[in-house]
Order: C-alpha cells, then sequence, then structure tokens
C-alpha cells in the first residue's frame, strides 16, 4: 500500500493549491481524482478574478488577501498561468441598477477596493463593442484575468516538483477510520495509507463526504459558458453586468431578469476565444446541453454587447460549482473524524481565492499563520441547525437562492 | 452568436417539425435509412450541413470489378430522388446543435425537428497528419481533392504529391491522374507522434496486403498479391526499388518519405527523404509541385453519440457506439448506421441504413414479421464479404469485438435486473 | 478557367450554367452547384482567408467543413465555411483576417 502523509482528493484548482502548499511544506502527499486536474468546475468557467464584486467584509478580506498573492505566484510555480491585471468592469443597463450600484460603489471604496464609476461614453471608450443603452460602468484596476486549465496545472506541476504524487482517475470509495481516526483512503485503484485527508471535491464534496457519515453542506450549481471561435482582441480585462450584483438587492427588479440566473460575463482568451457565461441553476448533476439556457445567454451577451450577434459560437461548456448558500467555502476540520479537512464550497470563487486555499488549509494544520485570522469565518458548523438545501430546479425562472454576491465561476 | 446565423437558409425562427424518423447525415447509411424507413410508410426528416445530399458518396469514382465504373455522384443522385419520392423531407445547409432525448434535433436555422426514432449517420473524417507546411494554400485533405476532382470537377493541381499510402489514397491519386493532373509520387508521411506505423515501410506493405483481390484499380490489386505473405514483403521491401515502383503514370514510394511542404504564400515544392526499411531519413531531394494530398486514414464522427457507450476499437478506425445487431445504440431508439460505426465502404454503409431502416419499420408497425429485418441482416454481412476495398484490414475482427461488447451490456443488463428484482 | 476538368474520361462533359459572385471587390465566374471553395479554387484562388495570429495564408483543407481552415464572410455573415456551401449568383464573398505575415521559404 502506499503512504502519505496527505490525501488531496479532487484536483481542480483549490485541491492543487492545497497540494502544492502542503507538499512545499515538505508533506508527502497524494493527490487523488476521479478523472484528472481541472475536469471539473476549474475546467468550465470563465477566467475572471473579481475583485469589486465581493461583499465587504470576510468575502472581500479573503479575495483581497489571494489577490495579492496572485502578483507572485507565477513566479512561485515557475510557470505562466496568463495572470494580467488589465481591470474589470460591471456595465449598467437601468437606471435603477445605476443608482444600486453608486451605492455598492461606495461600500466597496470604504472596504479599500479601487473602483469608479464612469459614464456610457467613457464605458464604450474602454469596451467599444458595448451597446449605446449602456448607462455607465464601474471600473476596478484590481480586477484581474486567469488562465484557469493553466493555473490549475502550474499548481499541479509545482505540487508534483515539490514531491506530490498524483493518482488521476481514481475515485475515492471510502475513507477508512480507526477509533474515529483516519487511516488510509481507498480508491479505484488502489488504497493510500494516511493520518490526514482532505476532501477539495468541489460539487462533490457532499458525496465523498458522505462515504465518512461527514454533513458536508455543498451543492451542485450548473453554470454554462459559450466559448467563440478566436477573434482579434477585442475585449480588455473582465467584464460582468449589473443584473448579477443587484439581483440579490433588487428583488422586485427580477421580473426583467433573464432566466436561468443569466448574467453577462465576457472575458478573452489569449488565443482569441471570447468566453461568454453565464448561468446559475439548480438541477443536479445533470450535463446535458440546454439550448434554451444556450439562447438565452446568447441573446442577453448581444444585447449588452451587438457585435457578439455576428460571432460564431463553436462550444458550450457546462460545469457544477460548489454552493454552499452564503458565497463562502468551508475550510474546516470535520468534527465526525479525526484527520478529515474539509475545503471547498468556493461557488463562483474558485480562482479568485485559489492561491488563498492551500495557504488557509496549511494554517489549519498548523493551528497559525498568515491567514489563520479567517477560519473561525470559515467554518462547516455555521450552517448547523439550518440544514440547507438547494432550492428545487425551477425550469426557465431565476433560481436565485443567493444571499451573496457572486461572481460566475 | 445571434441564434441564427445561416447565409442558405432564411427561416422564421423557431419552427418545430414533427416526424416518425429523424435522420442526421444524408450520406450512404442516412439516405438508406431514410429511403427503407419511407417506403415502408414512415414520415422521415433528413438532415445534412452540406448544401446537396451523399456525403463522401459524391467524391466516389473507382471501377467495380464486373460491374463498372461506380460513380458516386450519379448513386448520390438517384438515392436522394428515391427518397425525395418516398416522401423524405431532406433538409440541407443545416447544421446539428444539439440532440436530446426522445428525439429532439435542433438546428443552427431554429428549426427543430422532433421524432420517435433518430439514426445518427454522421459517417467519418480524416486524421490530421501535420507536416511541417502543412498550412499553406495548396495543402489539403486526400478526400478534399476526391471531392474536388470527381464531384465539382476541379483539378486541386497540375502537379500533386500525396502523403500516406492506404486504399483512398491510392484510389484518389488513380483519379486525379484521370482528370489530367501530374501525380508526382505517392510518398510514407515522416516520422512523428502523428504518423506512427504509418511512416513504417513495412506496416505499410501489410496494410497493403489487407486489400483485396477484388479492388478497383490497379494499384490495389498490385498490393494486395505483392505483400500477401511475410517473406513476400519482406523481399519486396529490400528490393523495393529506391525510386519508386511505376504505377498508372504515377510512382509508389515505400522508400521516401515527404518530410516538409515549402512555399511563398502557396505551395511550391516538397522536400523528399529516401529512407531505409525502418523509415529512417537518408538523403532528401525538393519536387516542385503546386499541391498536397495528406492521408491520413479516416474515424468515425462521434460529435452526437457520446451517451450511448463509446468505446475505442482501432480495427474500426476509432472510437464507436456500441450498437445492437439491430443498429439501435444503448440509448433507446437512437440508431447508428454507417462509418459512424467504423470505417468500410460506402456498399456496407448502405446496406447498414438499410438494416437501421427496416427496423425502424418494423417498430412502426409498418413491416410485419421478422425476415424483413432478418434480409437486411444479411445483406449487410453480405456487402462486407463483396467488398472491393477494405479500408481496416482487420475490419471483421473489429465487428466481432463490437458484437461480443454488445453481448457483454446485454448480459451484465439482464443480471443487474435480476439483482433488482430479489431486492 | 484555369483549373476546371471540362472533360473526364468517365464523367463526359462538365454542366455550363454559370454564375458570377464577387470575392474580396473581384468578380468571377463559377458554374452552378460549385461550391464556393471549389468555384475559387477553379478561378485559381487558393488562399481564402488569413490566420488570426500570424496572418498567414490560409486554403482549403479538409474539405467537409471539420476544420473551419476555409472560413469566410459570405453575404456579410461571418465565418462560413466555403468547402460546404454552396456559391450562389451574385454572392457577396470576403476574406477573414490580414495579409501580414513575413514568409519565407523553409528550405
Amino acid at each position: 500500500m502506499k503512504t502519505a502523509d496527505a490525501v488531496v482528493i479532487g484536483a481542480g484548482v483549490s485541491g492543487s493549491s492545497i497540494a502544492f502548499r502542503l507538499a512545499q511544506q515538505g508533506l508527502k502527499v497524494v493527490i487523488v481524482d476521479k478523472n484528472g486536474p481541472g475536469s471539473g468546475a476549474s475546467g468550465s468557467c470563465d477566467k475572471a478574478i473579481f475583485m469589486q464584486s465581493k461583499r465587504p467584509g470576510l468575502h472581500m478580506e479573503l479575495a483581497m488577501a489571494s489577490r495579492r498573492m496572485y502578483d507572485t505566484l507565477e513566479a512561485e510555480l515557475e510557470q505562466s498561468v496568463e495572470f494580467e491585471s488589465d481591470g474589470g468592469m460591471v456595465v449598467i443597463e437601468t437606471p435603477r441598477h445605476m443608482e444600486f450600484m453608486k451605492d455598492f460603489i461606495e461600500k466597496q471604496r470604504k472596504a479599500g477596493i479601487s473602483v469608479s464609476l464612469i459614464d456610457g461614453d467613457a464605458a464604450r471608450a474602454a469596451q467599444p463593442f458595448l451597446a449605446p443603452h449602456i448607462l455607465g460602468a464601474s471600473f476596478s484596476p484590481d480586477d484581474a484575468d486567469v488562465n484557469p486549465l493553466a493555473l490549475n496545472a502550474a499548481f499541479f506541476r509545482a505540487a508534483k516538483r515539490h514531491g506530490a504524487v498524483h493518482l488521476t482517475h481514481s475515485e475515492v470509495i471510502a475513507v477508512n477510520t480507526e477509533r474515529g481516526k483516519v487511516t488510509s483512503v481507498e480508491t479505484t485503484r488502489g488504497s493510500i495509507s494516511t493520518g490526514l485527508v482532505i476532501n477539495a471535491a468541489g460539487p462533490y464534496a457532499k458525496s465523498v463526504g458522505a462515504l465518512s457519515n461527514i454533513d458536508i453542506p455543498v451543492q451542485p450549481r450548473r453554470g454554462t459558458i459559450l466559448i467563440s471561435e478566436s477573434i482579434p482582441k477585442k475585449v480588455t480585462g473582465c467584464l460582468l453586468d449589473a443584473q448579477y450584483i443587484a439581483s440579490k438587492h433588487l428583488r422586485s427588479d427580477n421580473d426583467d431578469a433573464p432566466p436561468y440566473g443569466v448574467g453577462l460575463s465576457l472575458g478573452q482568451t489569449v488565443s482569441g476565444n471570447l468566453l461568454i457565461g453565464g448561468s446559475r441553476e439548480f438541477a443536479g448533476f445533470d450535463k446535458r446541453p440546454n439550448q434554451d439556457v444556450i439562447a438565452t445567454i446568447a441573446a442577453h451577451a448581444a444585447r449588452i454587447a451587438p457585435e457578439l450577434a455576428k460571432t460564431r459560437i463553436i462550444r458550450t461548456m457546462t460545469g457544477f460549482r460548489p454552493y454552499t448558500g452564503d458565497g463562502l467555502p468551508i475550510i474546516d476540520r470535520a468534527a465526525e473524524v479525526d484527520g478529515y479537512i474539509i475545503a471547498a464550497g468556493h461557488e463562483g470563487d474558485g480562482l479568485a481565492l485559489a492561491p488563498l486555499t492551500g495557504q488557509l488549509v496549511v494554517d489549519l494544520i498548523k493551528g497559525s499563520g498568515p491567514t489563520h485570522h479567517f477560519l473561525s469565518g470559515l467554518r462547516v458548523d455555521r450552517f448547523a441547525g439550518s440544514k440547507q438545501d438547494a432550492p428545487a430546479a425551477t425550469p426557465g425562472t431565476t433560481a436565485n437562492p443567493a444571499t451573496e454576491v457572486h461572481v460566475p465561476a | 452568436m445571434e441564434t441564427f446565423l445561416n447565409p442558405r437558409v432564411k427561416t422564421a425562427g423557431s419552427v418545430m417539425m414533427i416526424s416518425d424518423v429523424v435522420v442526421i447525415g444524408a450520406g450512404p447509411a442516412g439516405l438508406s435509412a431514410a429511403v427503407t424507413a419511407a417506403e415502408a410508410g414512415a414520415d422521415v426528416v433528413v438532415i445534412d450541413e452540406n448544401p446537396r445530399a451523399g456525403g463522401k458518396l459524391l467524391g466516389q469514382l473507382h471501377e467495380e470489378p464486373g460491374t463498372g465504373w461506380w460513380i458516386g455522384a450519379e448513386i448520390s443522385k438517384k438515392l436522394a430522388e428515391r427518397a425525395v419520392n418516398a416522401g423524405v423531407r431532406i433538409l440541407t445547409n443545416r447544421q446539428v446543435w444539439n440532440i436530446s432525448q426522445k428525439w429532439e434535433v435542433a438546428l443552427d436555422t431554429g428549426e427543430c425537428v422532433k421524432a420517435d426514432y433518430a439514426v445518427v449517420a454522421t459517417g467519418a473524417a480524416e486524421r490530421p497528419l501535420p507536416v511541417p507546411g502543412w498550412s499553406l494554400p495548396g495543402v489539403m485533405a486526400i478526400g478534399a481533392a476526391q471531392t474536388l476532382t470527381n464531384y465539382y470537377r476541379v483539378r486541386p493541381g497540375d502537379r500533386i504529391a500525396i502523403v500516406g499510402v492506404d486504399p483512398l489514397s491510392l484510389t484518389v491519386a488513380h483519379e486525379l491522374s484521370m482528370a489530367g493532373a501530374d501525380v508526382v509520387g505517392i510518398y510514407l508521411p515522416g516520422k512523428s507522434i502523428f504518423a506512427g506505423t504509418q511512416a513504417d515501410p513495412d506496416t505499410n506493405l501489410e496494410y497493403l496486403a489487407g486489400m483485396s483481390d477484388l479492388a478497383p484499380n490497379a494499384f490495389l490489386r498490385w498490393g494486395g498479391k505483392l505483400a500477401a505473405n511475410k517473406t513476400l514483403r519482406k523481399l519486396a521491401l529490400t528490393f523495393f526499388p529506391k525510386s519508386g515502383l511505376p504505377l498508372m503514370g504515377t510512382r509508389l514510394n515505400l522508400r521516401k518519405s515527404l518530410v516538409s511542404i515549402g512555399g511563398n504564400e502557396r505551395v511550391e515544392h516538397v522536400e523528399v527523404a529516401t529512407i531505409d526499411s525502418q523509415g529512417n531519413p537518408g538523403k532528401t531531394r525538393t519536387v516542385k509541385v503546386d499541391c498536397v494530398c495528406i492521408s491520413g486514414g479516416l474515424y468515425p464522427v462521434q460529435e452526437l453519440t457520446r451517451d450511448c457507450g463509446l468505446v475505442r476499437i482501432d480495427q474500426l478506425g476509432g472510437t464507436i457506439p456500441l450498437y445492437s445487431p439491430e443498429m439501435e445504440t444503448t440509448q433507446d431508439n437512437l440508431f447508428v448506421a454507417g462509418n459512424v460505426t467504423g470505417i468500410e465502404g460506402a456498399k456496407i454503409a448502405m446496406a447498414q441504413g438499410n438494416l437501421a431502416g427496416t427496423v425502424i419499420a418494423s417498430r412502426l408497425g409498418l413491416l410485419e414479421g421478422k425476415e424483413a429485418i432478418d434480409r437486411a441482416a444479411a445483406a449487410v454481412r453480405f456487402a462486407r464479404k463483396s467488398s472491393a476495398i477494405t479500408f481496416m484490414p482487420d475490419i471483421e475482427e473489429g465487428r466481432r469485438i463490437a458484437d461480443d461488447l454488445w453481448l457483454e451490456r446485454v448480459r451484465e443488463n439482464s443480471l443487474a435486473q435480476k439483482d433488482e428484482s430479489y431486492a | 478557367m484555369l483549373k476546371r476538368i471540362s472533360d473526364h474520361p468517365v464523367l463526359g462533359p462538365l454542366s455550363q450554367e454559370e454564375i458570377e459572385f464577387e470575392f474580396d471587390g473581384k468578380s468571377y465566374q463559377g458554374i452552378k452547384g460549385d461550391s464556393i471553395a471549389s468555384a475559387l479554387l477553379a478561378n485559381g484562388v487558393r488562399t481564402l482567408r488569413f490566420s488570426n495570429r500570424d496572418g498567414e495564408p490560409r486554403g482549403i483543407y479538409c474539405g467537409i467543413g471539420h476544420c473551419f481552415e476555409c472560413r469566410m464572410t459570405v453575404n456579410g455573415v461571418q465565418s462560413v465555411r466555403a468547402c460546404i456551401t454552396q456559391a450562389c449568383d451574385g454572392d457577396v464573398l470576403e476574406s477573414q483576417g490580414e495579409n501580414r505575415g513575413e514568409r519565407h521559404d523553409d528550405f
């Protein structure tokens, strides 16, 4: 049997970041994934690292701490992850949204984010494809972009350089314990003897937890993103529409909101393809494409950026974001089993928080460290008593249970 | 990204069409399935992204032993006419966006076809075989050259080099010569991770040995005879002339590989290396050409069958969906026919389409008894046995593997049902 | 026409019904039933677009709509595959991308 100091379940950006940090600490790490690195949510998301959409407070503090880590991440990982700090924009379509955004920006500023409101002409000067009816936008130079696949691969490789071993295409079938303590992880391709397991299985954290009778309140939230043909450089930085942010605070406004939780997120990859998001629905783990969702995303995007109507969509991707209900991940020890750590539930913040996630787990294990003060807000027992269930799927209507401002992953 | 971007079809937006059967792909398999089902009385819609029905059949042109010229364009036309006469609606110029269960096929025109039965007959595509310089205009897949020459009647070049030795490339070489092109040579690809054993002279001779005596042209007949046994193959390779073997106006070079393509703005010349019997390059020489045709072999196209229990069977040319002896996939009422099930000739594809169409007609209650299905299944086996061109040398073995996998699945399902009945 | 196979030993003579269309501002003739790609090739036009990254010329590759190398703008609709789109009388066709690559003869 293989032995390891720690077994990380899940080779997405979070799991790979955790494996990297633990291996860097000198631990003998095995990363297990039922498929391969980035095969889940981390491989079916857009590329934005939004700061200005985060809620002031812990959510914002986590994002800012992680964003600072991004500045030196490529050097640390010894690889380009196509990180660009070109800033980000939230475009505003209606006077009501404008009013709301003014207030929101004020709060963001107080929280220490550099963000300003620009008028429609200034927004169009910065992003010439925006429609004439766009009233304005908030712009933050702190927002950034990253290539999620490159980021995932870079963490994964860096972990391996520090001695981590991978076991891909291996599904965890049991986490064995003795007297309440983790002793080994059993996979479809063999067992690993270990005293420490980190469940970083994202939307699958719940079912992995269930193997050990640990209740992890994470639900899959389905999101679809369209990918266009490669076109000459058109989009600078990343872009959202205020719909995403306002929908929480302006419930009465939701009558105008597109179905399937659709709001625009837009970015362009280094190779020229546009990533056009996105939807947010509760529909279990059903990955089959829905042409209504695709058409709704397309129509919404083309309203804000009319030129997109001419651009060919070559592919769509659908992923499942790990949803906790309060917009924050769970980074905590499981009370039920000694040696079992939960690190999941980032929903749309997997990329934004990726550099930090590994450090949070290291600090959790050590009981101290630069990010340790965040952990009290990320405990799993914050959900105790309020049995969290995803709202039922309601096809064609806005599934909007969010109590939080979410960024499309 | 506007929902509908199709320069050749104007529709009013969302149009729903209802039929008994929807067939995706108007090649030999799809058309045959449509004809059989429609002639039995079914309402059938066929969808194809090309401007006209026929698929890869359109470009085919070779001499069949005993029956004369096989002119794909004429056969396609007749088959399409027969379909239309039977009431089949053939919708060309349409791309399938999505297929969802029981069965809805969404098109890029905004139209949607709803049917109880679906037949996926998406055929095959060519494996790319990258060669330095292959992005230059004038370099094309062998199949593109075939359709341009025999269907559109446009010569893809005046002096043409062919890369890759297989039944398709040898057939097209002949067709290009007939159309007045100077085929300067047929070469092996240079050694690369993409070429694999295709760059290996011995493998190529072995491949040629798999071709039939019934082969429709001298290249193939010669290949079949020369390479029939291993000793002869070794001898053949040792004595294979470095200058190639002259055949019907061109040269087959099993001792030369095409290592790069050059030119300013378009193909102007190729670099050809003499190789040893292991495929290692020696001296090189420049040959002036204006067109290069690359033949990397065919693979079944599975864009619409991903939920059908895909398996990779190299003997069939790649990944295929599991299918029943009646051509049904693991998804109820979703059928497959033609090259999507493995690489074979048009006649076999037509027989498979006919079988799928017969089964569907029978399920719809339009045909009585099992005789028609048995006859159609026998016709597939006969077509395979009497085929003039064998694209995959171990096709029979490949089909056996596919049949066994299906049986295994049926057994597992019946065991699972038993388990449930105990519970 | 440059590369048209007007007489074929098996297929016989060619249809004569002509169409006229425009590509990058120049007028060309084709035969009814031509694909855009075949009509242009018959006129000796091999370059159908220029690549995004380096502005290199690109022509027909797969001929079955898979590789998208032959995409062009047809009557204002972007990225249409020339190999599987019928050429029609009066079509206005435009290449996509910019010819800006510095090309060297690799030999």
